[in-house]
């Protein structure tokens, strides 16, 4: 299963980067004329395989393009959070009390306001954008690497290796690459792995808000809100999006939970 | 057992969040600059944007502004909301209860569900059952809440005809808005009880009680699931974080009259004054309901000492 879910997300990647060439129109193209066609009639076979939306757009085209934006703020977010989380987790912990107390503070703060709520007010106020996005969804999400590397330092800092490698001389730079880091690693990539699947989830929230990526550009969480008003009408216009974020989303879980139970069962997301 | 000691090491760490939370607060706001111009619209006058400067006392120096508006939380005046000319808090404490009603439903509508779910997995392990459950469960989390709230809206509402698809007023208007936001949950709760019973099943008091001849409803009912509610108890109150951040969304969609709604709205209507005093309520209601079920659960826990 696993193996299927990695396939699929590998093949989604690679449509997405491929997008402007594989979509056969463009997602920002109208047509009024040929707006709300459902998918696999005469007008549409062939041409517009998903169906036109409101503005006459194909939801075909869109949502490849959709794919592009959603998995590159997730895979970017988290490509931020793992490092500055791990990076702060390792610091904190290492030296001494105070310090670690400090960071921890910090995460129970931020954790004080749900996720979503965060994401919602900070984006707005820095205007969204991808870029803001991305920094906003990346930065907020370093706790749970932090968590990870301080809990593998709080483990290991006692035992007996590490006490004979300062022994021997080694700086604490050393010992943290060298001992505490590849340890933490595995874990790493097991979290990051789910919080890349609660990231795209969040993105298409916010898009869906209309807070996100803004119109015209596509993205899943929009063309589900624009979709909203043509609920059974033109059930073409959300329920590809929906199935998109779907399909995706538990891709991405299936991996995560197929790296977990290869790298380290004792993580818990 | 807990001692007063913990109890007091709590109390003092939610004082300490609460007031991150009110610095936080503060701050957000001036995140991207000048807040007056974040107020206004693109289009407004130099005069304008003095007036209002002046008005909320934005021209004062940055620890005056920090000192007056921790002073003005502690009385819980939180300024006027510049879209309804109205004192901000009382605005965001009415219509807290709503969200707050959203959120019990939701919780109760899927502790309710996983229960049974996840015991069931745990009692029938890798049948079809199992499976199922797990796939039901992976699905919920997988899948965003508009995403469901559509999908049941366009089934129930539309579909069949069974509930209102938005607005609030009856219990009927809860149903559909409770389902959406419980069901993210589901999936976690049933994984939990699921493991917890499976843990609980293999030990030896339940070999003992089955030795005795007692039924098997009642081992599994009476002895093994009283202990895994404790961690039950937990996980709801990690799971509050996320319904509240749910809430925001299921509000949206659902024309839900709640608070998370009123902080979207008053976003695209840069009433900050007012999303400040709502976000400040989220949070510090937030880091109170996880004060209280962290000193339930020290309470209720036999097993551990808390010192």
């Amino acid at each position: 299963m696993g193996l299927l879910a990695a396939s699929v997300l590998l093949a989604e990647i690679v449509v997405a980067l491929l997008a402007p060439t594989l979509a056969p129109h463009g997602a920002l193209e109208q047509d009024t004329a040929r707006r709300l066609r459902p998918p696999l009639t005469t007008a549409t076979a062939g041409r517009f395989v998903l169906g036109t939306d409101q503005l006459g757009r194909d939801v075909l085209s869109r949502i490849l393009h959709g794919a592009r934006v959603s998995l590159l703020i997730g895979i970017s977010a988290v490509a931020i959070a793992a490092p500055l989380g791990v990076a702060l987790g390792l610091f904190g912990s290492y030296h001494g009390r105070a310090l670690d107390d400090v960071v921890m503070r910090i995460a129970d703060v931020q954790l004080a306001f749900p996720f979503i709520l965060l994401a919602v007010t900070v984006v707005a106020v820095l205007g969204p954008s991808v870029r803001n996005l991305i920094v906003v969804l990346g930065v907020a999400g370093w706790v749970p690497y932090a968590r990870l590397a301080r809990s593998e330092v709080l483990t290991l800092r006692g035992r007996e290796f590490v006490e004979a490698a300062r022994a021997l001389g080694a700086g604490d730079a050393r010992i943290i690459t060298r001992h505490i880091l590849p340890n933490v690693l595995t874990s790493v990539v097991v979290v990051g792995t789910f919080a890349l699947a609660n990231t795209i989830i969040v993105e298409s929230s916010l898009s869906f808000l209309g807070l996100g990526v803004q119109p015209p550009n596509p993205t899943w969480g929009g063309m589900l809100s624009d979709g909203r008003e043509y609920v059974t009408a033109a059930w073409w216009l959300w329920v590809f999006p929906g199935a998109a974020i779907l399909t995706t989303v538990l891709a991405v879980n299936f991996v995560g939970d197929w790296l977990r139970d290869a790298l380290d069962p004792r993580v818990s997301w | 057992m807990m001692s007063w000691r913990y109890v007091g090491r709590r109390v003092a760490q939610t004082a300490l969040i609460l007031v991150g939370v009110t610095l936080a607060v503060f701050w957000v706001v001036r995140l991207s600059g000048d807040p007056v111009l974040l107020m206004l619209p693109a289009d407004a006058s130099q005069q304008d944007i003095q007036r209002l400067r002046e008005a909320l006392g934005f021209d004062r120096p940055v620890h005056v502004q920090l000192w007056r508006f921790v002073e003005h939380v502690a009385t819980g005046d939180f300024g006027t909301s510049l879209r309804f000319q109205e004192p901000a808090l009382p605005l965001v404490l009415e219509r807290l209860p709503s969200t707050v009603l959203l959120a019990f439903a939701a919780l109760s509508l899927s502790t309710a569900l996983a229960i049974p779910l996840g015991v069931a997995s745990a009692v029938r392990r890798d049948s079809v059952w199992d499976r199922a459950a797990m796939g039901v469960a992976l699905l919920g989390q997988s899948m965003p809440i508009f995403c469901t709230g559509i999908l049941l809206i366009t089934v129930f509402s539309v579909g069949l005809d069974l509930f209102p698809s938005s607005g609030s007023g009856t219990l009927g208007h809860l149903v559909l808005p409770a389902a959406a936001l419980g069901f993210v949950s589901i999936g976690r709760l049933t994984r939990l009880v699921r493991g917890g019973m499976l843990e609980v099943l293999g030990q030896d008091y339940v070999r003992t009680a089955r030795a005795k001849g007692l039924a098997e409803r009642s081992v599994v009912y009476r002895h093994a699931l009283r202990n895994c509610l404790l961690p039950v108890l937990t996980i709801v109150g990690l799971e509050l974080g996320s319904t509240l951040g749910g809430a925001v969304v299921t509000e949206m969609v659902f024309a839900w009259p709640g608070v998370g709604r009123l902080i979207v709205s008053a976003i695209f209507a840069r009433d900050y004054p007012l999303v400040q005093a709502a976000v400040f309520v989220v949070a510090t209601m937030f880091v109170v309901v996880n004060l209280a079920v962290d000193l339930l659960y020290a309470l209720v826990d036999p097993r551990v000492h808390y010192g």
